[in-house]
């Protein structure tokens, strides 16, 4: 029984692709695990014993505990994302992505107004020079627009650099005007109607683009549910298979 | 003019190595499950460095205390506990001679379960040898497939069809257990504590004694010669003493007893029995005659009650042995304490209508049963009743063991703080 | 300086067509001295006058580099004396992670879990099709040019990068012309006569030989055929024969890409891409009824052609040809049945406009299901050498994440144009990039759906200007999912733990949501834009 303890814990070792799918791994692991809280209680005798078998049932407790709750949670999190989130990218791209968001609100707006006074040099410059199509992109598009400000394009200009200029460039967005969808909209709706006609699709992509950013704050929010529990799962897991093997060890040496 | 959000374009954001460049969430991740073990470790080493002994799987057994922290008192590196280590102050007998299987002591007797008694051992300990019952050389004659006291235990010896009691003494529990019987004082009904004490221990009943039991009803009384003599419950050349120095005594103090006129008062053991006219002679004649008299009474009709008496030396009868069984389980302990609750006739049921010495009166195991199973819901281990080791064979004092002060202020200290303080030492 | 040729088409090569004729280098030629070369013999002079400046002569010194593999260019050079060696230059290579100890940690993986080296067909006597009359052997891609012989025809005429390095192999002169004059060359009865002379002594032999059915030819039969072949010239777009019409002929393609085609409900479905090295037309023949697909040329075509009958003997000679003919024609057929009844099951308007009709075999991602843990890339870089053929972003369709991997198109947009035949389908319809990949980029650019990747990787290439010393250099590789198709699973699907990758065919697998001849939700469309503002 102290040996089935650690073929949970060797199993997780061992690399996971073709060895059985992952999907079957994560079936065992789950099933398993669940299995060992019944073999473990039985195996102590529903008692706890000394110091070290109390830090191991806890431990159990805690881990198998924490499995559970993220089980659950990868129950409907995805769903939500999915639902909430429709500008998905990948999670630990997203402060490279928001670079390039950035850049593109900056080619949107320099492309009506003229080039803004003073933008800051790092979120102009892709930071990745081998990369350059996406930013490239929509300036290709608007370049027949660069001459200079296109005419009823202060509001638009003055709305970037009070408001959506710090909700990019933020790092949190705390109670940033446009953190809240509702209020973003109502924003976006006004700024519509005060704008010529022609300046009707930058503002549009704008939106979009502080839209994706939201998006990002959200998917950022639900990674981390998603994938936090794993921070008290996978150490206490290490803790609890090195205990194991201790506890196994002395009990052959005793 | 919207926004190009093709699949193509959402990929050219993505940097094509990502996934090379350890993410924060990742990393911490990583340090996070490495860093775990090793706080655990070092855990692991302070606890031991401190001497603390976390590795125990419970607390030992009330009487064991002693050696609670001292792990080496009984464990040896890689052998675990080695039975030379238990019979420095156990003697551990063999349970049989002919047994093909001797369990490790630590085998049958679990350790660190707490505050429980070490001798009652599981079932599975006993049943793994009585499941399939070997021998080396004689068959012990026990039954060979025992599984558990409601599995194949046998029935008990002394209630198997055919079992009697073979006392040699005449008792008939019908008789005495009947109401208002004649008393020595008046009508009594016999109650069965009436007459059966349990021991000390509250074990087993003591043995039944004329003394106590039998004699205010049935006094071994000399006769009119001797009016309210008795004599001893002893063997007949006693009796024989006795009886001759009573008269002795009585001719001399009473010497009108020797008048025949005197002899009419009638007694409950010689009534309708004529006394012949008597014609007093002299003290020695009439004590010897009275001698004759009270003996031919007393051996001729009051032993013969309940003994057989069979021709002895010279004149003399002798008592044949009883042999009263003291204990009729050999194999088996019982507590009547234990029981105490219960109402006599509930397991001994027969005794109300025993006429014959020879019925046994025991219950059956069906009667233990009734309790003593899974459904009854009281213990019914093979502990409850049987023991391994012979008791009678331990060690009665002196054993090896001394008192080492600096232990047990150790345990005090941690276990109760405040509780056994150096200052007792 | 030695890349100059190249640079000077270059930006014409990416703006627009060549009308205002970029400047060439080295010395100008008027029309006269042009007519007194033999193969401008017969052009109208005045023709010659109205393209002043698109040819010039070039003369290179031993060693020179005339042009470079994956450069773009707009110019063909004709040989007008020396010799010059043509290779490439690119390591035979897929993308590869470099070492270090993550790169230990990586082949350590990849041992633990029986993972072999990328594969690709080993057929070492394979050739590699060039932009050149001939063709460069697999192991050692190197061959010579001699007078009189014209390469960078493709690069020319279709804008084609270039697909193989040329050096001067000792002082030579050549011609550099743009397409206006090659086009005139190319009609100009001289050059054709030279050109097929040309052709029939040196390179017919090795193209048919090059075709793997056709490796059993004796030389006679060669000379037969020398002279009853003939090079024929296909602009783009033109129809080289429809489904329908009579089989006369038996094609090779020397030159371009022709697009083979099939009416279908709905429109016509792409079988197949002939590229330089394949051939198409004996279908028709040999079970002798009309064609049953219509060929096209997709840019400046040229193809050998065998009339019917000559190749009717050849077959009837070589049996063996014939069954491994036979053998080809019989798994065309197969693909293409398949294919219609796979365009013909579904109704096609709903799913050509999400893009998936194009695809055979679809990664989805299931949203639901998708803890977004990252494995399945992490997986495919483990299966990869470390270089990931799977970006996990993408539209949606329904509940399923398309991502950025290859869906193997019914119509493989990415296998026009590669300069060196090196991207092509194997034999479960997945596409493969070669070895040889030299890196232009041009498949990337044709898939719509990003799915092939520009990789850079190192490499040490000799350096010019230390000869015998080498430097490391930053080459790019083009890389496209291959379906992992050595294993029983695709390696992202594999490593999905919450069973949310998978990969389908999307008309099967979206049957349900198609037979109601609507997406389930509108929030997919392939350039698909979510209105603004309609959901926070």
């Amino acid at each position: 029984m102290i040996l089935f303890c650690g073929l949970l814990g060797v199993r997780k070792k061992v690399p996971t692709w073709r060895l059985g799918n992952a999907a079957f791994w994560l079936r065992a692991h789950i099933w398993l695990g669940v299995l060992s809280v019944p073999m473990i209680l039985f195996h102590a005798g529903f008692a706890v014993g000394g110091a070290l078998t109390q830090a191991l049932m806890i431990l159990l407790a805690i881990v198998v505990a924490s499995g559970i709750h993220g089980l659950v949670l990868q129950q409907f999190l995805p769903r939500l994302m999915t639902n909430q989130v429709e500008t998905e990218t990948t999670y630990e791209q997203i402060p490279h992505v928001l670079e390039q968001l950035r850049a593109e609100a900056i080619e949107v707006v320099e492309s009506v107004c003229g080039p803004l006074q003073a933008p800051p040099e790092e979120s102009v410059a892709p930071p990745d020079p081998s990369d350059p199509s996406a930013p490239a992109k929509p300036a290709a598009k608007s370049k027949g627009k660069t001459a200079g400000p296109v005419e009823g394009s202060g509001p638009l200009k003055d709305f970037y650099l009070r408001t959506i200029q710090d909700f990019m460039a933020a790092d949190r967005l705390g109670n940033q005007i446009l953190a809240t969808p509702a209020r973003a909209r109502a924003h976006f709706a006004h700024l519509r109607k005060i704008l010529p006609p022609a300046l009707q699709d930058p503002a549009g992509r704008l939106e979009e683009i502080c839209n994706e950013r939201l998006g990002m704050e959200t998917q950022i929010k639900l990674h981390h549910w998603l994938h936090g529990w794993l921070f008290l799962h996978a150490p206490l897991s290490g803790v609890l298979i090195l205990l194991t093997v201790v506890h196994a060890l002395m009990s052959f040496k005793f | 003019m919207a926004r190009d959000r093709s699949t193509k374009a959402l990929a050219s954001r993505i940097e094509l190595d990502y996934f090379k460049h350890p993410h924060p969430w990742r990393t911490a991740m990583r340090n996070a499950t490495l860093a775990a073990p090793i706080l655990a470790a070092v855990w692991l080493l302070l606890a031991v460095m401190q001497g603390d002994d976390i590795f125990t799987s419970g607390p030992v057994a009330t009487r064991h205390r002693m050696f609670e922290n001292d792990c080496q008192a009984c464990h040896e590196p890689w052998k675990g506990v080695p039975d030379t280590k238990c019979v420095r102050c156990h003697e551990a007998p063999v349970h049989h001679g002919n047994q093909t299987f001797t369990p490790d002591c630590a085998g049958c007797h679990e350790e660190h379960k707490g505050h429980t008694r070490l001798s009652r051992t599981n079932d599975r300990h006993c049943v793994r040898c009585h499941s399939d019952l070997k021998t080396t050389g004689q068959p012990g004659g026990f039954d060979s497939s025992i599984q558990s006291f409601n599995d194949g235990h046998p029935e008990f010896a002394a209630v198997r069809p055919g079992a009697k009691d073979l006392a040699v003494v005449r008792y008939n529990h019908l008789k005495h257990m009947k109401k208002g019987l004649q008393g020595a004082t008046g009508p009594v009904t016999l109650a069965c504590t009436g007459c059966h004490f349990a021991d000390e221990a509250g074990r087993y009943m003591r043995p039944i004694t004329f003394e106590k039991q039998c004699k205010d009803c049935h006094p071994l009384a000399l006769g009119l010669c001797v009016p309210g003599a008795v004599a001893p419950h002893e063997v007949p050349a006693a009796v024989r003493a006795s009886v001759a120095q009573q008269l002795a005594v009585s001719a001399s103090q009473h010497p009108e007893r020797m008048q025949p006129a005197q002899s009419e008062s009638p007694t409950r053991l010689r009534r309708g029995t004529a006394s012949r006219p008597a014609t007093p002679v002299n003290t020695a004649e009439w004590i010897a005659r009275q001698a004759r008299e009270v003996e031919r009474q007393l051996f001729g009709k009051t032993c013969k009650l309940c003994h057989d008496l069979r021709p002895g030396k010279g004149d003399l009868q002798e008592v044949v042995p009883t042999k009263i069984p003291v204990r009729w389980m050999q194999h088996a302990t019982y507590s009547h304490r234990a029981h105490r609750t219960l109402t006599c006739s509930v397991c001994h049921a027969s005794a109300a209508r025993s006429a014959e010495t020879s019925d046994v009166l025991l219950p059956t195991a069906v009667t233990c049963l009734v309790c003593h199973s899974a459904a009854g819901g009281s213990q019914h281990g093979c502990t409850e009743c049987h023991t391994y080791h012979d008791k009678t064979k331990e060690r009665q004092a002196d054993g090896p063991m001394e008192i080492n002060p600096v232990r047990l202020i150790r345990s005090g200290n941690k276990r109760e703080q405040t509780g056994i303080g150096a200052g007792e030492f | 300086m030695s890349t100059e040729p190249s640079a000077g088409g270059a930006p014409a090569a990416t703006a627009a067509p060549p009308e205002g004729a970029p400047k060439l280098a080295g010395e100008a030629l008027a029309a006269d001295a042009l007519l007194a070369i033999p193969i401008f013999k017969g052009i109208s002079k005045s023709l010659l006058e109205k393209n002043a400046g698109a040819v010039s002569r070039r003369r290179f010194k031993k060693g020179e580099l005339i042009c470079r593999e994956g450069d773009f260019g707009s110019t063909a050079f004709y040989v007008l004396s020396g010799k010059v060696e043509v290779y490439i230059a690119t390591p035979m290579a897929h993308v590869k992670t470099s070492g270090g100890v993550r790169g230990f940690f990586q082949k350590l993986k990849s041992f633990l879990v029986s993972k072999r080296e990328d594969p690709r067909d080993a057929r070492d006597d394979r050739l590699i099709p060039i932009d050149a009359p001939i063709d460069l052997p697999f192991l050692h891609p190197q061959a010579q040019l001699g007078e009189g012989e014209l390469f960078g025809e493709m690069t020319c005429m279709s804008r084609y990068p270039r697909s193989a390095t040329v050096r001067a192999a000792e002082d030579c002169e050549m011609l550099e012309m743009l397409s206006n004059i090659l086009s005139l060359l190319l009609k100009n009865p001289a050059f054709k006569d030279k050109a097929d002379k040309n052709y029939r002594e040196r390179a017919l032999e090795q193209h048919l030989r090059s075709l793997p059915i056709l490796k059993g030819l004796s030389s006679e039969f060669i000379d037969r055929l020398r002279s009853k072949v003939e090079l024929v010239r296909y602009d783009p777009g033109q129809v080289i024969f429809r489904q329908g019409d009579p089989s006369d002929a038996f094609y090779l393609v020397r030159i371009g890409f022709v697009k083979v085609s099939q009416q279908a409900p709905g429109g016509d479905v792409v079988l197949a891409y002939s590229e330089r090295g394949s051939h198409f037309g004996e279908m028709g023949i040999l079970a002798q009824v009309p064609r049953g697909a219509t060929c096209t040329a997709l840019d400046h075509v040229e193809l050998v052609r065998i009339p019917a009958d000559d190749f009717r003997s050849l077959v009837n000679e070589y049996p063996n040809i014939r069954q491994a003919m036979e053998l080809v024609t019989r798994a065309r057929q197969a693909e293409s049945i398949q294919r219609l009844a796979i365009t013909q099951s579904v109704p096609l308007e709903a799913f050509l406009e999400q893009g998936l009709m194009e695809a055979q075999n679809l990664l989805l991602l299931d949203l639901d299901r998708c803890t977004r843990c990252d494995e399945c890339v992490r997986a495919c870089a483990s299966a990869h050498d470390g270089v990931t053929r799977l970006i996990r972003v993408g539209l949606r369709f329904d509940r399923y994440l398309v991502p950025t991997s290859c869906r193997t198109c019914r119509d493989p947009l990415c296998m026009i144009g590669c300069p060196v035949g090196a991207i092509r389908r194997r034999h479960s319809l997945e596409i493969v990039i070669e070895d040889w990949c030299i890196g232009c980029g041009v498949c990337a650019k044709g898939c719509p759906y990003g799915n092939i990747t520009m990789h850079p990787f190192n490499v040490d290439e000799p350096d010019p200007k230390n000869p015998g010393t080498v430097k490391a250099v930053m080459k790019k590789k083009a890389t496209t999912c291959d379906l992992c198709t050595e294993h029983a699973q695709p390696a992202c699907v594999a490593a999905c733990p919450h069973e949310a990758a998978m990969r389908v065919a999307p008309h099967a697998f979206f049957s349900e949501q198609l037979s109601t001849g609507q997406p389930p939700t509108g929030r997919a469309a392939k350039e698909g834009n979510p209105a603004p503002g309609s959901k926070p």
